[in-house]
């Protein structure tokens, strides 16, 4: 039997301790196209399943070593095969014999002996509900991943609303308080002049000079603070421009470090940030969604270095490597992150970026970060990849997002 | 021209914005103020104004609104500033464009990006009279 689109030959796994039943019903099967692998005992079959999973398994109860109820209970535990369609065929017409075959979790029940073509309909009606559930839960997968991006859309559209309302109301105290400080300053500078062509004694020399040793200090130390907020400000601002759909020209390296400001309270002291950024032009994105790209990205870093201080000590050579770069032959900008934390294992690498996929405690991700990045990268007709090397306490995760340039 | 001798005439919703501006720039140049866009028009009547830097985000008159009405009274010799902390706003980026606004200064005010400047326009007011 084919699928809908023709392309894919199904695979069955027939397990029988009757070599005969099994040479009978398998080139039935083969005859009828599909692949047919076969095991002669209970144990066999769950191994078989377990190394390369069929699309459905036709199972004898009686068997030696395992017996069906045993083999699909077995199967039922596993995550990845769990969810294959399993038949029992048998000569037991017992109705408590189907019962215990249901409850192990079989979707259905042959008895032997059996009708051509009664067998055939009952597996390509496994097959084709089978493919539909699959079909439907990437949809629904899908459909959450909208939602939640949604959600997310949602909640940076209100608070770009609240940090463009604050930007604004915090841009016009910091003007005057700049404008009154340098003001200040001048009349504080004449002053000081006029003070010493004023002082006559030694002593009065001494004082002044004591009383006005710290003022430049004081004024720079100000005008530093302001230029921090000045700067926090400003980079608040990108998100008040979230809940417009219009691309903006936007410099990639202001928007790294518009999220590393953001993250600036979770890494300072223990993370060292060092930044390799190359001239790159400008380029039209959505500021806002691919500055939330490279704060997951940090964020998650910033997870890793956490758990490899927790389980190996803390160790003061732990950073974060930032390095951009543009190819002008392809027009594209490449962004890489580098962290030397706990690393990402080789069987979890493909899956990460899979939606409600997560190594983390319950409550601490939602296992969408990831998944809604790549859909944001993919949005922009970017690349979003992953490298990681490494064991122990000398892992080394890459990240690497490749954005097209567009003026 | 001295830039001392230079009428600046300076428009923010913000009073502590306009008092600020005066006590940094007082003796600088001739400072005018005015806290809307109609009180700012009646300043540009009434006085030989050369330099107008006006905030965008104001109540009744936006700054661009502000500047294209000084632009419809056909003065002659002005120069239109915007003063706002929103660069990146599509109204002054267009104003920058059309020329309502020859130039777009930063919240807070570089103090001496703004001297260059007028400076910079008084040097061509003495070639061209």
């Amino acid at each position: 039997m084919k699928s809908d689109d023709q392309t894919k030959t199904y695979s069955i796994l027939i397990a029988d301790d009757n070599p005969n039943n099994l040479k009978i019903l398998g080139s039935m099967l083969e005859k009828m196209g599909y692949n047919v692998r076969v095991a002669k005992n209970g144990e066999q079959a769950f191994n078989s399943v377990k190394t390369l999973p069929p699309d459905l398994i036709l199972l004898d109860i009686h068997m030696p070593i395992m017996d069906g109820y045993e083999v699909c209970k077995a199967i039922k535990k596993e995550k990845d095969i769990q969810d294959i369609p399993i038949i029992f065929l048998s000569a037991l017409t017992e109705s408590f014999n189907k019962i215990q075959a249901f409850k192990a979790g079989g979707v259905d029940y042959i008895t032997k002996p059996f009708e051509v073509e009664e067998v055939e309909i009952r597996i390509i009606n496994h097959i084709r509900l089978r493919e539909r559930s699959l079909k439907l839960q990437i949809a629904l997968d899908e459909l959450k991943v909208k939602e939640k991006q949604l959600i997310q859309t949602e909640k940076m559209a209100a608070l770009g609303v609240l940090t463009s309302g604050l930007a604004h109301e915090i841009n016009n105290p910091i003007n005057f308080i700049s404008n009154s400080i340098l003001a200040l300053k001048e009349r504080t500078d004449k002053l000081i002049d006029m003070s010493k062509t004023l002082a006559s004694t030694d002593e009065d020399v001494e004082n002044l000079r004591k009383t006005t040793k710290d003022v430049p200090e004081i004024f720079d130390n100000i005008t530093t603070g302001i230029d921090h907020i000045t700067n926090i400000v400003k980079s608040l601002r990108i998100y008040s421009r979230v809940d417009k759909d219009q691309l903006v020209l936007s410099s990639i390296s202001e928007l790294i470090d518009t999220s590393l400001l953001i993250l600036y309270h979770r890494y300072k002291e223990k993370i060292l940030i060092e930044k390799n950024y190359n001239s790159a032009p400008k380029t039209l994105c959505h500021p806002a969604k691919i500055s939330q790209v490279f704060l997951n990205i940090l964020s998650n870093a910033i997870d890793g270095i956490d758990e490899a201080n927790l389980k190996y000590g803390e160790q003061i050579d732990r950073k974060i490597v930032i390095t951009t770069s543009f190819d002008e032959k392809n027009s594209t900008i490449t962004i890489n992150f580098q962290d030397n934390g706990i690393g990402i294992k080789e069987s979890v690498k493909n899956k990460i970026f899979d939606p409600f996929f997560t190594t983390k405690e319950v409550n601490k991700g939602s296992g969408l970060g990831l998944a809604i990045c790549s859909s944001i990268i993919k949005e922009h007709n970017g690349t979003i990849s992953v490298e990681s090397a490494g064991s122990d306490d000398k892992s080394k995760t890459s990240f690497t997002v490749i954005l097209p340039v567009r003026s | 021209m001295e830039i001392s001798n230079v009428n600046v005439l300076y428009v923010d919703d913000e009073f502590l914005n306009l008092r600020s501006f005066e006590l940094l720039f007082k003796g600088k140049f001739k400072i005018y103020t005015a806290t809307n866009g109609f009180d700012a028009i009646e300043i540009l009547k009434k006085n030989n104004i050369s330099v107008i830097i006006s905030d965008h985000k104001m109540p009744k008159i936006s700054g661009v609104d502000l500047l294209r009405q000084v632009k419809e009274l056909k003065l002659k010799n002005i120069l239109p500033i915007i003063h706002s902390g929103f660069l990146e706003d599509e109204e002054v980026q267009t104003a920058l464009k059309e020329g309502t606004a020859k130039y777009c200064l930063d919240k807070p005010l570089n103090e001496f990006k703004l001297i260059e400047i007028i400076k910079e326009f008084a040097k061509s007011l003495q070639i061209q009279t």
